[in-house]
């Protein structure tokens, strides 16, 4: 049963005995960027102590890519609306990396959250798992949930983050990526 | 402050299971979270998982989902089912060796005495066109808390992979 | 390296209300997430889920949705709306509880226009997910919620801070 400060109106956890065992919280802050006037950025010696990665950010330009590998075996696929219409859709990431959210026209502000499971087994591919979105107030917006793949077991220790494919255009002034470790 | 994600099981598998259960889940918490990271040994792209709660069967599952292959998009429902048909993507055999689905559920007020919703976001993915991405809305049309789930992989024919991997959170 | 995933407020619903409030949303986090399981007291399984961030009603919303309803795929969008969407809950046609994921991002920045990624779920009728935007700068103080909510239904806010 929680316990609500009457004070700070916060809750806690109760460890009287007849209450679930308290563990400890199993979503924790990492790092984040601001990589405003920036094309890329890399969040980099990533623990290997979580079981899972989550990625939130606020981006304002166009075309994040999300890499950890900027060779090949990478794909990227999409279901997504963008108004009218509804579609699905594959990709290979151009000049490598995967996409995992696509944004459009700069200077629009598009947000979304990145899920990597198990990111440092390495008997396993990674998967990413996205939903993002870019809404304009015009035609210009789209929703996706999306997916990207890694053709890779090792374990992901760095995440490369590049506005567009050419990495030419820099983040504009607010984006904001938080990473999050999850036990 | 307090920290209101906690884990409270995990199970990797190391050797095949025809499926994955969590019994005697703690009812002290407000929500659920389960994520999933899935491979099967069924012949194929993609297989569906089945998910029961406590066990139960009868006619209280229902869903409905819509979900792309990364070049058509589909929504289907189901209702009156004996267990949740389409619970998430499970990545099947003839996807890239090591490649594994990711799935996301949400299940809120899981010990309330109203029947039970649930929301699954989950893809699988591959060095290939093919690919499923879906976003599910079920219901467990059953007012008991949820005491035990089971995951197991469409056709059972043998079961998740090694290096298959299933978290439970609760959340406060 | 913090924890986070902090616990704000959550409301209970003893009895029906058309409206519920949050208010005073401290500014201390990096985003807001929302839990929504809810019910409608309208007749039904159809019943549309509006809100507002920091009581302005005036033209500054839109979004894009997309959704299956078991038949069919299909997407949606507005402009200036003078409210954004929040989801679609069953009301007493259905048994069912509607749970709805909202995740309020950078809310506290006055830099940049808010978004808010939703993924709502009425298993009775519809599925989807969408992005709303709020064309103010404003850090969100008040986020609040339209619709028709019966006894039961339960709103939770978390904050979730980077590091």
């Amino acid at each position: 049963m929680a316990i609500r400060s009457l004070k700070t109106g916060t809750f806690s956890r109760s460890g009287l005995v007849g209450n679930p065992i308290i563990m400890p919280g199993s979503y924790e802050s990492i790092a984040s960027a601001s990589p405003s006037g920036s094309t890329s950025f890399t969040f980099s010696s990533i623990p290997s102590t979580y079981s899972h990665l989550q990625i939130r950010y606020t981006g304002v330009s166009s075309y994040p890519l999300i890499s950890s590998n900027l060779g090949a075996g990478t794909k990227s696929h999409s279901l997504y609306g963008y108004g009218t219409g509804v579609a699905a859709y594959a990709w290979d990431p151009l000049g490598g990396g995967m996409y995992v959210a696509i944004d459009g026209s700069s200077g629009n502000v598009s947000s979304g959250i990145i899920d990597i499971l198990d990111y440092t087994n390495t008997s396993k591919n990674k998967t990413f798992r996205a939903l993002h979105g870019r809404e304009t107030n015009t035609a210009d917006s789209s929703i996706h949930f999306a997916s990207g793949f890694w053709n890779s077991t090792s374990a992901i220790s760095s995440i490369t983050i590049t506005n567009n494919v050419a990495g030419s255009v820099a983040f504009g002034a607010g984006t904001t990526f938080a990473l999050y470790g999850v036990n | 402050m307090a920290l209101q994600l906690f884990k409270i099981a995990d199970v990797s598998v190391e050797s095949p299971v025809a499926s994955v259960t969590f019994s005697s889940i703690p009812q002290g918490y407000t929500d659920l979270q389960l994520v999933v990271s899935s491979r099967n040994n069924t012949a194929g792209a993609v297989s569906d998982m089945y998910m029961t709660f406590n066990g139960s069967g009868g006619t209280a599952y229902s869903e409905r989902m819509v979900f792309g292959n990364g070049s058509a998009t589909f929504s289907e429902s189901f209702s009156s089912q004996a267990y949740f048909p389409r619970a998430g993507y499970s990545t099947g055999t003839a996807f890239t060796t090591g490649a594994f689905s990711s799935s996301h559920y949400y299940i809120p007020n899981y010990t309330g005495s109203t029947n039970k919703s649930m929301s699954i976001d989950t893809t699988t993915e591959d060095n290939g066109t093919g690919s499923y991405i879906a976003m599910m809305a079920c219901l467990w049309a059953n007012t008991s808390a949820i005491t035990s789930m089971t995951l197991t992989p469409y056709a059972g024919v043998g079961g998740f992979s090694t290096n298959s991997t299933f978290t439970l959170y609760g959340v406060l | 390296m913090a924890k986070t995933y902090t616990p704000i407020a959550t409301q209970t619903l003893t009895s029906s209300t058309g409206t519920v409030t949050f208010s005073s949303i401290p500014a201390t986090y990096t985003d807001l997430v929302f839990v929504l399981n809810i019910k409608s007291t309208d007749a039904g399984i159809d019943t549309d889920v509006t809100g507002t961030f920091n009581s302005d009603t005036g033209s500054n919303y839109s979004w894009t949705r997309i959704y299956g309803d078991g038949t069919t795929a299909g997407a949606q969008r507005t402009s200036s709306q003078s409210a954004m969407r929040i989801g679609n809950q069953s009301g007493t046609g259905s048994s069912a509880y509607s749970p709805m994921i909202l995740n309020i991002m950078n809310y506290s920045n006055t830099t940049t226009y808010k978004t808010m990624i939703g993924r709502p779920n009425n298993p009775a009728r519809i599925v989807d997910a969408y992005v709303n935007l709020w064309r103010s700068t404003a850090a969100i103080s008040t986020v609040t919620f339209n619709s028709t909510f019966a006894a039961g239904s339960t709103f939770t806010l978390y904050g979730i801070l980077k590091a």
